[in-house]
């Protein structure tokens, strides 16, 4: 086949137009989120699997290692793994002495966080910033790496300094996920009680919601062993988060900002019933006054096809949002947000564009000749 | 001049670590790199993956950039590479079927329409076929960056991005859509 420069030239052309309305939706905070807790979760990984003697290298062992590691570094967007990744759990099989106060004590971290921006917390809500922090008892270091402790020696944990953020973290089934660290001279340890009677309860204080989870699991980092409590937050906003160890509770107050990427997690299988993305988009099209030129190309970016509010099940209806969607007619080219409504059961119903008006090429009723 | 001037300062900051220079990275290459991958990976969510891998990588690998003027040829191949990791990775996993292209038929939601998109052309392309034409059709590189970004050599690419033509040609072509798309493989 011989070289076609008409050809090639109306290929880019073409890609340029049709991607044209394909805009930037990438912030720095979400690389900066991940950035700041990588280099801790992928060398704290490292350097646990390299202090296991190898007679301990068993497949269980192994496995509960790749599934830590993989868990870290698949969650990169746990920003909080600054914490995550210095910790390890325990299996219990673990070598007795090998998570030993003195031994962890010895070797510090070095790593230190990376000055990162935050997002900005309203001052509605009044984010935890220890101070003075407390001072942990010894055979931990009197302040974690890149975190403050903060509690009492019955029940304590580790913050920001400057107030504690959650944002860019996973969504499960139930919501944000993250990690929740303790600590207590109460707890015998993992030997003891590798299974922690600790709860974590949250109540949200700009809204309705609350949760608890519990009991824990263990984990340790080289400075010592903690109670680790997975938690998922429903939604974003202002929680405080309240652990229940041996008769103490310990409070604080976090934000979790509105997470850009919370929508599109909430895909539409979870909605009770299928929803079928082809025809909720091809529905959401045809409600659209597109009129019929012969040059009238419709194209979707149709990779959202997620609901709105958060994947509010008990909502009577959400709106299922789609991507991009480019309709281009003649050289004339316009990209709209498009969408339909599914009801509780999962029917669908006509939507429209998310503009607030039509652009001129949606406004041609009749085809032009 | 001024836009060298500018890359060498943003490389300048990305090697300083510099967090605001995350900023200025994504301003003005972050389009470009998530249209690359959005043409390989054919998911807008995907391709907002790769825009972070991609910021990740130049955050701890631009120091190996030795030409500051090649910043946007660099970053590309590292979406490029990023992209088709991604699809690697993903095999293993049912996709949502691609939306595109779709129209309205007489009001019939359902139905699927026969209106051509060469972006949708190009996803029925194999992926290393969709890297190659996305960033050299779409993002201007040259066959030699082509060839660096994917690994292979230049006369490699070159055949790669003509059957790609080919290909793209014969689904541009009326009533040649349905077979253009039908004969995509996947290596």
């Amino acid at each position: 086949m011989t070289s076609d420069p008409d050809f090639e030239a109306r290929v880019r052309r073409q890609l340029r137009s049709e991607l044209s309305g394909l805009t930037p939706s990438v912030d720095a905070d979400a690389v900066r989120a991940r950035l700041a807790d990588r280099p801790s979760l992928r060398s704290a990984g490292i350097r646990w699997r390299s202090s296991l003697p190898a007679a301990e290298r068993h497949p269980a062992t192994r496995l509960l290692a790749a599934l830590v590691i993989a868990g870290v570094l698949v969650a990169g967007t746990l920003s909080a793994g600054v914490l995550i990744g210095l910790f390890r759990s325990n299996a219990p099989t673990a070598p007795a002495g090998q998570a030993g106060p003195s031994a962890l004590a010895s070797t510090l971290p070095t790593l230190q966080p990376t000055p990162l921006a935050t997002p900005v917390v309203p001052s509605s809500c009044a984010v935890t910033r220890p101070d003075p922090p407390f001072a942990a008892p010894s055979p931990y270091p009197s302040q974690p790496p890149g975190r403050v402790w903060y509690g009492t020696q019955a029940l304590w944990t580790m913050l920001m300094p400057n107030g504690e953020v959650w944002s860019g973290y996973p969504i499960g089934p139930g919501g944000i996920t993250q990690k929740t660290f303790w600590f207590s001279t109460n707890w015998p340890g993992t030997a003891v009680e590798p299974v922690p009677a600790i709860t974590v309860t949250g109540t949200r204080l700009d809204g309705s919601g609350s949760f608890t989870f519990g009991p824990g699991t263990n984990a340790s980092a080289e400075f010592g062993e903690a109670m680790l409590v997975g938690i998922e937050v429903p939604t974003p906003g202002c929680w405080q988060i309240t652990g229940h160890y041996a008769g103490t509770q310990l409070s604080y107050v976090v934000w979790i900002p509105p997470a850009a990427n919370l929508q599109r997690e909430c895909q539409q299988v979870d909605r009770p019933g299928a929803i079928d993305c082809q025809v909720a988009l091809g529905l959401a099209i045809a409600a659209l006054p597109l009129g019929d030129h012969p040059d009238l190309a419709v194209f979707a970016y149709g990779t959202y096809c997620g609901t709105t509010s958060g994947c509010d099940l008990s909502a009577p209806a959400n709106r299922v949002d789609f991507g991009l969607v480019t309709f281009s007619y003649a050289d004339d080219t316009h990209h709209e947000y498009v969408y339909v409504v599914a009801d509780r059961d999962g029917r669908l119903h006509l939507g429209g564009t998310l503009s607030a008006s039509p652009p001129p090429l949606m406004s041609v009723p009749t085809p032009v000749p | 001049m001024r836009s060298e001037l500018d890359a060498a300062r943003l490389v300048d900051e990305l090697r300083a670590q510099r967090p605001e220079a995350l900023d200025a990275l994504l301003a003005t290459f972050g389009a470009d790199i998530e249209r690359v991958a959005y043409l390989v990976l054919h998911s807008r969510m995907d391709a907002e993956e790769v825009v972070i891998d991609t910021a990740m990588t130049a955050w701890d690998r631009v120091g190996s950039l030795r030409d500051p003027s090649a910043l946007r040829a660099w970053l590309l191949q590292v979406a490029a590479r990023h992209s088709l990791q991604r699809v690697r990775r993903s095999r293993s996993v049912d996709p949502l079927p691609p939306a595109a292209p779709l129209a309205a038929d007489g009001g019939d939601p359902a139905a699927l329409i026969d209106r051509f998109s060469l972006v949708a052309a190009v996803a029925e392309l194999p992926p290393r076929m969709r890297a190659a034409v996305a960033l050299h059709y779409f993002a201007d590189l040259t066959v030699d960056d082509v060839a660096t970004a994917l690994g292979r050599s230049r006369n490699t690419v070159k055949t790669e991005l003509r059957l790609a033509l080919e290909r793209l040609r014969t689904a541009m072509t009326p009533d040649g859509a349905d077979a253009g798309r039908s004969g995509a493989g996947e290596p």
